[in-house]
């Protein structure tokens, strides 16, 4: 691969704004339908198919995707698909929804007083360094095997990147346009609502994205641990049951799902946001700090 | 705003930046009387609870509740966790930087592997847990495994990035000069990545630690997750809130140590 690509590619970057022919321009697709991207995943499934079929990899822990896909149509047709994945989406979003709401209120509130910020942000920093899973076991101790067990989990550990962003946002407000609202004597509910909301959008959305893909993760931490139902515990039962190709089926599903919900998230986020905002908000997580 | 001279407007802006940092002073480290709120709950629970709560084991009962712990289990616990966490750091830094290196400068690469890297990035870790048992069995190498996955995104994203933006005439410095592909990666890119690679380590380093415990408590193998999962079992929750304590100690040594060494390296590499 990167023999033939290197010899193709070398002359070309000589001059930055040289463009090279994609596969997907010779057909003449759309630029977003990345060619390369889905044969490399369609190349992956079959080099895996054949070494199943051809007994190079005789693991039983390796089935062939072609039983993986039948275990999926079998699970689908006996509903111990949708029901898990509803169970699991379900408590995702709750709990997302909530510990958002919580978080960007507290983080309003946090930089929009000063005081508060200075009689509470320390507090909150010690908090947040200790890792948010250790709350697991303490919250599967006081509230035992439960739905609200669960949604607590997803809701404590989703919930800090949108507090910790909203406070960071504000922080960087522009002064021109902190002046702006002194000049207009705005209030302090018109100046969070007209200056801090917008310009500190782009990083909320950061922690929005964040805190989803915690709330996915964490929701399936407590299903495995607290809450015997969706896809967490599905996949227990498909582990004691030893059916491995049943759990590459859950897995990849609970994968589509969190793709699935981080592109949603992207959509609104495109579609509300203004251009200028874009470029930070959109940027895969981590690569923004 | 309009001044006479530059020396004035330089003054009043001075004036004014310092005025206006006095009054949204928000920036910075906060201060510690900041830890007011926290110090009063502690008290108050100590004060208030009930010291025999199943549930709420006051502060003051957090110390003797390590006790039956210490020193073996809870001195190997405490390497365990530590051990792995930096191993698994040190393995998602490398991979992170090759993989990042590789997609960052070669577009083809990147189209190529996107969607497959998009799909692992999304993946939850605790679902791919059960999964990697199974395959590798209760073992070290199966945590490594998986925190790895979990981990090597920051780093991953930011070396992507910091390759993407290096300046073209260094490249064709490299060119000109007729280096190796194995020179220009270690004289050119490496050295432009270096800032994504340290901005990554600092954003990863949390994370791992979250999934080495969680690993740990999802499969008890060993380390503070599995003593936590145990005390959690047992309704021990003065141990419990101990481990938090301890962990939540280890969190920020970790942290200082992270953002301490990437500084010097920082330095270092700017120097040359």
């Amino acid at each position: 691969m990167s023999t033939v690509n290197s010899a193709r590619a070398a002359p070309e970057e000589l001059s930055p704004p040289a463009r090279r022919p994609r596969l997907a321009a010779a057909y003449r697709l759309p630029r977003w339908i990345n060619v390369e991207g889905v044969l490399f995943v369609i190349a992956l499934i079959v080099v895996w198919q054949i070494l199943v079929d051809s007994k190079v990899l005789t693991s039983n822990y390796f089935p062939a995707p072609t039983a993986i896909w039948s275990t999926g149509v079998n699970l689908a047709s006996n509903g111990s698909l949708g029901a898990p994945l509803g169970h699991t989406l379900a408590v995702t979003l709750i709990g997302w929804i909530i510990a958002s709401a919580v978080g960007l209120v507290l983080g309003l509130l946090i930089g929009s007083f000063t005081p508060l910020w200075k009689y509470a942000m320390a507090s909150v920093d010690v908090i947040r360094s200790i890792p948010a899973i250790t709350f697991v076991p303490i919250i599967a101790l006081i509230f035992g095997i439960s739905l609200r067990a669960e949604i607590y989990v997803v809701c404590y550990v989703s919930g800090w990147p949108v507090l910790l962003n909203t406070v960071s946002g504000m922080q960087h407000v522009r002064a021109g346009w902190r002046d702006t609202a002194r000049m207009m004597r705005f209030s302090r509910l018109e100046y969070v609502w007209k200056i801090a909301l917008p310009s500190t959008a782009p990083e909320i959305l950061v922690g929005l994205r964040l805190g989803m893909g915690l709330a996915i993760t964490l929701s399936v931490v407590g299903e495995l641990l607290i809450n015997p139902a969706g896809v967490g515990f599905a996949l227990l039962q498909a582990e004691q049951r030893i059916e491995p190709s049943a759990m590459y089926v859950y897995v990849i599903l609970i994968g589509i799902l969190g793709y699935l919900l981080n592109a949603a998230l992207l959509g609104v986020a495109r579609i509300a946001l203004p251009p200028t905002a874009r470029s930070d908000a959109l940027k895969p997580e981590g690569a923004s700090a | 705003m309009t001044a006479t001279t530059a020396s004035t407007t330089g003054a009043r802006d001075a004036r004014h930046q310092q005025r206006r940092g006095r009054e949204t002073d928000q920036s910075g480290i906060p201060p510690l009387r900041g830890l007011l709120p926290l110090f009063i709950v502690i008290v108050i629970w100590q004060l208030a609870g009930n010291s025999h709560s199943a549930y709420y084991a006051p502060p003051g009962r957090w110390i003797p509740g390590l006790a039956p712990l210490w020193p073996g289990s809870l001195l190997s616990g405490i390497g365990q966790t530590a051990l792995t966490w930096i191993e698994a750091l040190v393995l998602a830094t490398v991979l992170g930087t090759v993989l990042g290196m590789m997609i960052g400068r070669n577009k083809f690469c990147d189209r190529l592997l996107g969607p497959f890297l998009e799909f692992c990035r999304v993946m939850p870790s605790s679902a791919i847990v059960p999964i990697v048992v199974l395959i590798a069995g209760y073992t070290i190498r199966m945590q490594l495994a998986v925190v790895v996955l979990g981990a090597i995104w920051p780093v991953l994203l930011g070396v992507r990035s910091s390759a993407q933006r290096i300046r073209p005439q260094l490249i064709d410095v490299g060119r000109s000069m007729h280096l190796s592909r194995w020179e220009a990666v270690r004289k050119i890119t490496f050295p432009s990545v270096i800032p994504g690679v340290l901005g990554g380590i600092r954003i990863s380093a949390p994370i791992t630690l979250v999934i080495v415990l969680l690993v740990e408590i999802l499969t008890q193998i060993g380390g503070l997750g599995a003593l936590m999962s145990v005390a959690q079992q047992n309704y021990n929750s003065a141990q419990l809130y101990g481990l938090v304590c301890i962990i939540g100690i280890m969190g920020l040594i970790a942290g200082w140590g992270v953002s301490y060494l990437s500084r010097r390296a920082e330095r270092y590499w700017a120097g040359t």
